[in-house]
């Protein structure tokens, strides 16, 4: 058959893979600094394998390799499904694929070894964030181009939140890094202070608004309907939600920033539209969650929907946890405590975890031509060690986060402070155990995945061939 | 509709998204740059001496603000324990700023002074020597590893060129300056210096306690 | 003055894109959109998709 006739399944698949094996890299780092804050002595007197240097290893494994796999595997292929043609260029694509690799084989190495630009989700140095910023626009040519070339009509409304991410993942990474080099492997930002920390947490707060939710809800719109073989609930709310979502996220960023040296009126600006956000966000969670209404059976005999609707759900929660935490008072308590790590998690192992892998046990069997994955009983054992290992998680840091921010501001009768921050933390050591316990638990689950994908593969050995793409009749 | 018509399509959503995502961060961060409170320094605060940027580049390669945050916000419970609240003058040199988002230590913005020189060798190279019930990891290696003037020198011309008032005399003379010093001493001065420059938090906390008497 | 006119356009566009998603397009319109991802199915086993009572 003409190449052109059949989907690119190829760089899909590849980035499937990698999203597993980039998974399991990127939380095994997690469970190691997890381990080193309780035991700070695990690995000690190795600079490379230092707190310090792991923790950003950690965070761009899990957004930028595990995340940045799943969510380049379904665009690629839910572009090429919802507009039935082939991708742009195949060349391209397989740029992108290489090009994002040597990226985070780049930052394994890198990040370790100290070279860093020292702002939080944005630690690649120049040489890196250039290549970073090539591969980026690569993919941004590759999806446009697919859509330009669709057979269909419509653009359906998954490819519009995987567009915006694309977009605006291009413009945020772009202004942040703007630096100057002042060697191969250093380089200081062309802002300074406060400036420096508004730029970093427009670009911070968006990374997770696009980068962790736009597109992750792209891939919500095509897999949870897929999966359920439903229509989405309401087509009308996803694009009001959309427009909403893009607009008011951009604005949210100085929440980070309260009661800093940032001036008053932009943090009480970020605060307002943190709050505004609340009503778009849950528009997506419910029009997800209500694509099942009527059909609520399914959840009881399929654990991939289930990874879905958990995953929404956990969505839900942590887009009112957010808007909450950036109300000025409460973020007075919450922030710089671990209640913040809580969240995160809330999100990233709730949500965005979760999302990815329902998605993943759709599309496997779609990439290799088989019916279904090779053990349904490992994805039943895979959804409860998530959803026990993110309860444990979250909970274990939301107990310690209320418990640091009371007693940081705890004052004796004579107007002194009652704890030493050390006295904080010893307390605090209790809920970390926890934490390591519940990302333990989590881990262990992305070892069945990898075993499944595995069977799944073996058991598919030959049959996976080119997939035409209907022509119109 | 024609092929024509659908390209434009996908081009004005693209344009649209731009557009839309454009808005908050133009009204955010531009209004910063212009603001003399936000970009220029508070009285007595100079540009880092060649040792303490050599130090603080320590402490950004190192991840420190991974856990210390230097920005103490305006709370009793903070001023208590850390010192003056922080304010944006101070920060004019920080490149990348290093307020840091999470507390798993405490707030190093003014621990400059605090501790003396030998209790922070002891406290980076064993933490627990004199912290029994800290979690820091043991920095033994900055101990053994020097500072490269000639690399400190390109870091400030790069400075230099982002417009950080470093003279040519001062960027010549910051080599003899960092022959034969650690990275430990330096991270050492880093921290020594911090949050001390800013002559305005002594004169607020004398003229209150002018006002108490 | 400037946030005002920018909170004002910001509902304007909200405003406009309810009106025109819930009012002028049908739920007709929207219908055949929604079904795509369902499109993609192995011609070798048609299933067909299951879409009860959804409002669109």
């Amino acid at each position: 058959m003409n190449q052109s006739q059949t989907y690119n399944d190829r760089v899909v698949r590849q980035f499937a893979i990698m999203t597993v094996v980039w998974g399991i890299v990127g939380m095994l780092v997690g469970v190691l600094i997890a381990a080193q804050l309780i035991w700070p002595d695990l690995t000690h007197g190795i600079a490379w394998l230092s707190y310090g240097r792991l923790r950003p290893l950690h965070t761009n494994a899990v957004i930028f390799a595990f995340g940045g796999s799943a969510l380049f595997a379904t665009s690629y292929y839910v572009v090429q499904r919802t507009c039935q043609t082939r991708l742009f260029s195949d060349a391209l694509a397989a740029f992108t694929f290489w090009g994002w690799q040597v990226v985070i084989v780049g930052a394994a190495i890198s990040l370790p070894l100290g070279k860093t630009m020292g702002k939080e989700y944005a630690e690649l140095e120049w040489p890196l964030a250039l290549l970073v910023a090539a591969v980026w626009v690569v993919y941004a040519v590759v999806f446009f181009g697919t859509i330009m070339r669709r057979k269909i009509k419509h653009i359906y409304v998954a490819n519009w939140f995987y567009g915006a991410y694309i977009l605006t993942i291009a413009v945020l990474h772009i202004v942040n890094n703007l630096s100057m080099p002042a060697g191969l492997w250093k380089s200081y930002p062309v802002y300074s202070g406060a400036v420096d920390a508004m730029v970093q947490w427009w670009y911070g707060h968006n990374a997770v608004g696009f980068f962790l939710t736009a597109g992750f809800l792209g891939m919500m719109y095509y897999f949870v309907p897929r999966q359920a073989n439903r229509p989405i609930y309401s087509y009308r709310l996803s694009i009001v939600h959309f427009w909403s979502l893009i607009a008011i996220y951009m604005w949210a960023g100085p929440h980070h920033l309260h009661y800093t040296s940032l001036p008053d009126w932009a943090q009480t600006l970020g605060m307002v539209f943190s709050i505004i956000l609340l009503a778009p966000s849950w528009g997506g969670m419910i029009n997800g969650v209500m694509t099942l209404s009527g059909a609520w059976y399914k959840l009881r005999t399929d654990p991939i929907l289930r990874f879905m609707i958990v995953a929404l759900s956990f969505y839900g929660m942590s887009t009112f946890e957010g808007p909450m935490m950036s109300i000025k008072t409460v973020n007075s308590l919450s922030h710089y405590t671990d209640w913040t790590i809580g969240h995160v998690h809330a999100g990233a192992l709730g949500w965005v975890a979760m999302i990815s892998i329902g998605s993943l046990y759709t599309l496997f069997p779609r990439l290799w031509g088989v019916d279904k994955m090779y053990s349904i009983k490992a994805i039943e054992w895979h959804f409860w060690t998530s959803t026990i290992g993110t309860v444990l998680y979250i909970t274990a840091m939301w107990a310690a986060g209320l418990m640091q921010g009371l007693m940081w501001r705890t004052f004796n009768d004579d107007g002194t402070l009652t704890y030493t921050f050390i006295e904080v933390l010893k307390r605090t050591e209790p809920y970390y155990m926890l934490r390591l316990l519940g990302g333990v638990i989590f881990l262990s689950g992305m070892f069945f995945m990898a075993w499944n994908v595995y069977k799944t593969w073996q058991s598919a050995a030959g049959r996976s061939k080119a997939i035409a793409i209907p022509q119109p009749a | 509709m024609s092929h024509e018509a659908i390209e434009k399509n996908i081009g004005l959503m693209a344009v649209l998204i731009l557009v839309v995502i454009s808005l908050g961060g133009l009204a955010q961060i531009v209004p910063l740059m212009f603001r003399a409170t936000i970009v220029e320094p508070a009285d007595g605060v100079e540009p880092y001496s060649p040792i303490r940027l050599a130090g603080r580049d320590v402490y950004v390669a190192e991840g420190c603000y991974n856990c210390h945050s230097q920005q103490i916000r305006p709370f009793r419970s903070e001023t208590e324990r850390y010192g003056h609240y922080s304010v944006a003058g101070e920060f004019v040199y920080d490149r990348p700023f290093q307020w840091g988002s999470k507390r798993t230590g405490p707030d190093v913005a003014r621990v400059g002074g605090k501790y003396s020189d030998d209790w922070h060798r002891l406290h980076l190279i064993d933490p627990r020597a004199v912290v029994p019930d800290s979690n820091m990891p043991a920095y033994p290696w900055l101990a053994e590893r020097m500072v490269n003037p000639a690399t400190v020198q390109r870091h400030m011309r790069a400075l230099q060129r982002l417009g950080d008032p470093y003279s040519d005399a001062d960027i010549e003379a910051a080599f003899d300056q960092l022959v034969g010093v650690t990275e430990l001493e330096a991270l050492i001065a880093y921290l020594q210096g911090m949050g001390l420059e800013w002559t305005g938090q002594r004169a607020a906390a004398s003229a209150t306690a002018g006002g108490r008497q | 003055m400037i946030g005002g006119i920018i909170t004002l356009l910001a509902l304007l566009g909200f405003l406009a894109v309810v009106i025109y998603v819930f009012v002028i397009k049908r739920r007709e319109d929207f219908d055949e959109q929604a079904h795509q991802p369902l499109e993609d199915r192995d011609p070798e086993k048609p299933e067909q998709p299951d879409n009860r009572e959804n409002p669109s």
